[in-house]
């Protein structure tokens, strides 16, 4: 498909409109869109929309060799593409990915966001090498932003598996043994751009796609929490005076505080309901796995067993199966058992032998159902299938918390 | 052996088995059609253009030609992929009306936000076929995409991973029309006994319907009075897909999920 050109009239609305301090989707000039974070199931994978942009940053990591010239760090590698459904004429590889990759490699690596020393496991030998990929899903106006803010959010969401070094020998240990260590990030660097109007006189914070395109130049200031600024980048026909950037990077840190903590809560929120969904990090996943079977397998197979159930047969089948289960009760059971792997207790302050500089200022959450730990445990050696009661719980596992097994009809 | 005359059996159909399926219509917003769906641990979105301009190479001049563009989960790339296209390609130049539109492509793109791998197939297709609806393309039937796999005696329709317990690890994914009901593709992988396999089929063709219900409720839902705030994503925590959650935010009239 070829890309739509902008029409004359069109760019010349918008342009009317900010001089008169207007804007088409009636924000106000330094208004931005809402973000909106959503992490995946899997370390690492997060979304973010910014109004009609979308952006989808995964981070993977393995083991490599390090750079000659950098034999004691880790590496970071970022890719940027494109869907070519998230505009018309999309490619995917252009200017647009080029120069996203270009800035946010400024941004994140350049301005050392994330500790790479942390990332070495031998020295010239062995180092984790970090691959960033951002795909953006929907091109709404401000993709550099939202990538940006997608970045940022896998990498300080994600966790790398525990590496063991004995003699000489490397070893990754698996999620059921160590818990995943998440990356060190020593600062949440932001990016926040501004469109020029005319000959720089105006400027809109956070432009749609057409504002964008009728703009004279683009300034993205790269700012985090503590006020210093990461990148600037100034494209397009547009000279600027030591004023118009001194506010707009006034401006940036304002807006990189609030999306900071807006990170910091909704990392915060995605832990809590991780350790929500698995509320006995001792219990062994087999376990758990086997009573989520038990329950879903009469839902959904009830119907499709050799001689047709009647109605009666299914109904009490599953009464019998929500009674034992209640406590299990949310909509996530099933990818539950999935999520949270067991292995090394959560509960407590971080133990010594764990590698690299943790993140000070994501503490994990103590609330301990303590009493029930021990419980689980001695069911679990003695190896026999413990099915547990709502009475035996903690107060913040009560059945009908969750939405069940079953999802709501939620199609929209 | 598979009987050519198959006819639907009777019983119930579960209704609950199409519980675990999430769609939402019209997410992106450049696109001409676009349906997040999905299904248990899987999530596949799909966005379609079309019919648009075409390349010289891909012009036929009797019909539009369906390009089909899968894009794994990163890290996943190869093969498979192409296979995964091939499948849904040939589904849906069956299904779509392409003699309409000469000279024209319509382009289907498939982005995988998730997969547990088994259910990937038929989500995708499952959702490129949402995605068509949504542009609204005209359709001579809608296909509908099933996965299922034998345990023991039983065959399980959908299931999540950890239901697949004792399974012999073979699987079949089979598209149905669901108008007709008759078999449009089918492709297995592990090993299967033929009887088996024609076990598979025949609950798929039955949990087609589900599929079918599912369609119906999302356009039913796409055309609904209700009105939405362009800027937001499904208006109801609860209709986010499972292990998609909104979180940050304060979104007017949101509700936090309990």
């Amino acid at each position: 498909m070829k890309p739509l050109v902008p029409s004359t009239c069109e760019t010349n609305s918008v342009v009317d409109a900010v001089s008169k301090g207007t804007r088409l989707d009636g924000r106000e000039l330094l208004d931005h869109r809402e973000a909106t974070i959503q992490f995946g199931r899997e370390y690492g994978t997060c979304q973010i929309r910014l109004g009609n942009t979308r952006a989808l940053a995964t981070v993977r990591a393995e083991l490599g060799t390090p750079r000659p010239s950098r034999p004691n760090e880790g590496t970071l590698q970022v890719a940027v593409d494109v869907t070519s459904t998230a505009a018309p004429g999309a490619d995917r590889s252009n200017d647009l990915t080029v120069g996203l990759e270009r800035l946010l490699e400024r941004c994140l690596r350049e301005s050392r966001c994330v500790d790479q020393e942390s990332l070495c496991v031998v020295a010239d030998e062995k180092v984790w090498q970090l691959r960033l990929h951002v795909e953006l899903l929907d091109l709404g106006g401000n993709a550099c932003d939202a990538a940006a803010l997608a970045a940022l959010a896998a990498l300080c969401h994600f966790r790398r598996p525990h590496v063991s070094v004995t003699g000489g020998e490397v070893r990754l240990c698996p999620a059921d043994e160590a818990e995943p260590v998440p990356l060190a990030v020593l600062h949440k660097p932001v990016l926040v751009t501004f469109a020029f109007f005319g000959d720089g006189q105006h400027f809109v914070a956070d432009p749609t796609e057409i504002e964008e395109r009728a703009s004279e130049g683009l300034l993205t200031v790269g700012m985090n929490s503590y006020r210093e600024i990461c990148t600037l980048h100034l494209t397009g026909k547009l000279l600027l005076n030591k004023q118009q950037v001194l506010e707009c990077t006034e401006l940036a840190a304002a807006r990189a505080r609030s999306l900071t903590s807006q990170l910091r809560r909704a990392l915060t929120a995605d832990e809590a309901e991780r350790t929500a969904i698995h509320p006995f990090p001792g219990l062994a996943r087999v376990e758990l796995e086997r009573m989520a079977t038990a329950a879903a397998s009469v839902r959904l197979s009830g119907a499709v067993r050799g001689p047709a159930l009647t109605a009666e047969q299914i109904s009490e089948m599953e009464k019998e199966v929500d009674e034992k289960l209640s406590v299990f009760r949310h909509k996530d059971m099933a990818a539950a058992a999935e999520i949270g792997q067991g292995g090394a207790s959560q509960w407590g302050p971080p133990s010594d032998d764990e590698e690299g500089d943790q993140d000070e200022m994501w503490p994990r959450t103590a609330e301990t159902p303590a009493k029930t730990a021990p419980a689980a445990s001695d069911s679990d050696s003695e190896g026999e299938q413990t099915v547990l009661h709502p009475e035996d719980l903690e107060p913040h596992a009560e059945p009908g918390t969750g939405k069940g097994l079953r999802c709501p009809m939620p199609v929209r | 052996m598979i009987s050519a005359d198959m006819k639907s059996e009777e019983g119930d159909l579960d209704e609950d088995a199409i519980n675990n399926f999430t769609c939402e219509l019209g997410v992106l917003s450049q696109c001409d059609g676009s349906a997040t769906l999905c299904n248990g641990l899987t999530a596949v979105l799909a966005a379609t253009f079309g019919p648009v301009e075409v390349r010289q190479q891909r012009e036929l001049v009797d019909r539009s030609s369906i390009e089909v563009t899968f894009r794994g989960p990163h890290g996943v790339e190869g093969v498979e992929d192409r296979r995964v296209e091939q499948l849904v390609r040939s589904t849906l130049e069956q299904c779509v009306f392409a003699a309409l539109h000469p000279r024209t492509a319509v382009s289907v793109v498939l982005n995988v936000l998730e997969t547990d791998d088994l259910l990937l197939l038929s989500t995708c297709v499952n959702a490129a076929v949402l995605a068509l609806l949504d542009s609204s393309l005209s359709m001579k039937y809608l296909p509908a995409a099933v996965t299922c796999v034998p345990v023991g005696d039983r065959v399980l329709v959908n299931p999540l991973p950890s239901e697949r317990q004792g399974s012999s690890g073979g699987s079949v994914t089979a598209v149905y029309d669901t108008g007709s009901e008759r078999l449009v593709a089918c492709r297995t992988a592990g090993q299967l006994s033929a009887e088996q396999l024609t076990s598979c089929l025949r609950e798929a063709r039955r949990a087609a319907a589900m599929v079918r219900q599912l369609y119906r409720r999302a356009v039913a839902a796409k055309f609904s009075k209700e009105p939405r705030d362009p800027w937001a994503g499904p208006s109801r925590a609860e209709d986010m897909p499972p292990s998609w959650r909104r979180l940050g935010g304060q979104q007017a009239g949101e509700q936090s999920t309990s």
